[in-house]
């Protein structure tokens, strides 16, 4: 769907006021912009931000011209609207805090040297369509996805769904491009040990 | 030269094509020498890569929750003067 979102197709449909159409672009695209509201104003606030967000985009469909993707302009929409939700509010932004809990790979797995003492086990279910046929490892990896930090979660989607750059997240979500990539590192590492979990064991 | 512990704290910034120059050969040196750490480098590639296809559907609402918040579109607009477009 995000590939159709982008059609101009549907961009014309929505933009000649199709409600079906729009009724479709909130069923693919209200969790994700949740999770970046979620990411700038927390969850107080982000229901609001985003249901403001789908009024500003309804309006101003219209005019939207494809300068970018429509998924990066619905994106910017709702990061302006949640970071002016923080200033009318008079709250800073600490959901892009990097604290150093749970850093890298388990160090126990290397030696004094830094060389593999445990080394990574090969995985029988090898690529991401096998992975997604197995019913289990899928709940798990939904589980997982489901429980990451918000700001984990939000910098996973924008770049590893979205591919958006990472100067525009750091911008998105109001973040330093050095904590983007650590949180992009640490949901990228979450999901490998469910994985890698569920590879060796058959469970979550 | 890198060793792996080392390669591992790098290995995503890698997938995003973050280095260049003499960092980047290091980490290509270190891969030619150590299976283990191409396959960790291969395992998190399709981690992000299964992660993010199941996200795509993870990550959206249902019909009746779409309606819902597309009806209360209607009275916020006329209310909010403002829009948020960047």
């Amino acid at each position: 769907m995000s590939q159709l979102i982008n059609d101009p197709k549907f961009i014309a449909r929505l933009q000649s006021g199709d409600n079906s159409a729009f009724k479709s672009l909130i069923g693919t695209y209200h969790s994700k912009l949740l999770i970046v509201a979620r990411a700038i104003a927390g969850d107080v606030f982000a229901e609001d931000v985003t249901q403001e967000a789908w009024a500003s985009i309804y309006k101003a469909v219209g005019k939207f011209e494809g300068r970018s993707s429509l998924s990066t302009w619905m994106i910017q929409i709702v990061s302006n609207e949640a970071k002016s939700r923080l200033r009318r509010e008079k709250r800073h932004s600490s959901y892009g805090d990097v604290s150093d809990i749970g850093q890298g790979v388990d160090p126990d797995a290397f030696d004094s040297n830094g060389h593999w003492s445990n080394p990574p086990a090969h995985w029988d279910i090898n690529t991401p369509e096998l992975m997604l046929q197995e019913d289990q490892l899928r709940q798990c990896i939904e589980h997982t996805l489901t429980v990451l930090p918000e700001n984990q979660k939000a910098v996973f989607l924008l770049r590893d769904v979205e591919q958006s750059d990472l100067s525009e997240i750091a911008d998105t979500l109001a973040i330093s491009q050095a904590n983007v990539r650590v949180l992009l590192h640490r949901a990228r590492l979450r999901l490998m040990t469910t994985i890698n979990h569920y590879q060796e064991t058959g469970e979550c | 030269m890198l060793n792996c512990k080392q390669f591992t704290d790098l290995a995503s910034d890698n997938l995003d094509a973050q280095y260049h120059g003499w960092k980047r050969i290091d980490i290509r040196l270190h891969l030619l020498l150590c299976r283990h750490c191409r396959r960790f480098n291969r395992h998190l590639d399709r981690s992000r890569r299964t992660g993010a296809e199941l996200a795509k559907t993870l990550w959206q609402i249902d019909s009746a929750s779409s309606e819902h918040i597309f009806s209360r579109i209607q009275p916020t607009t006329k209310q909010n003067n403002g829009d948020g477009t960047p």
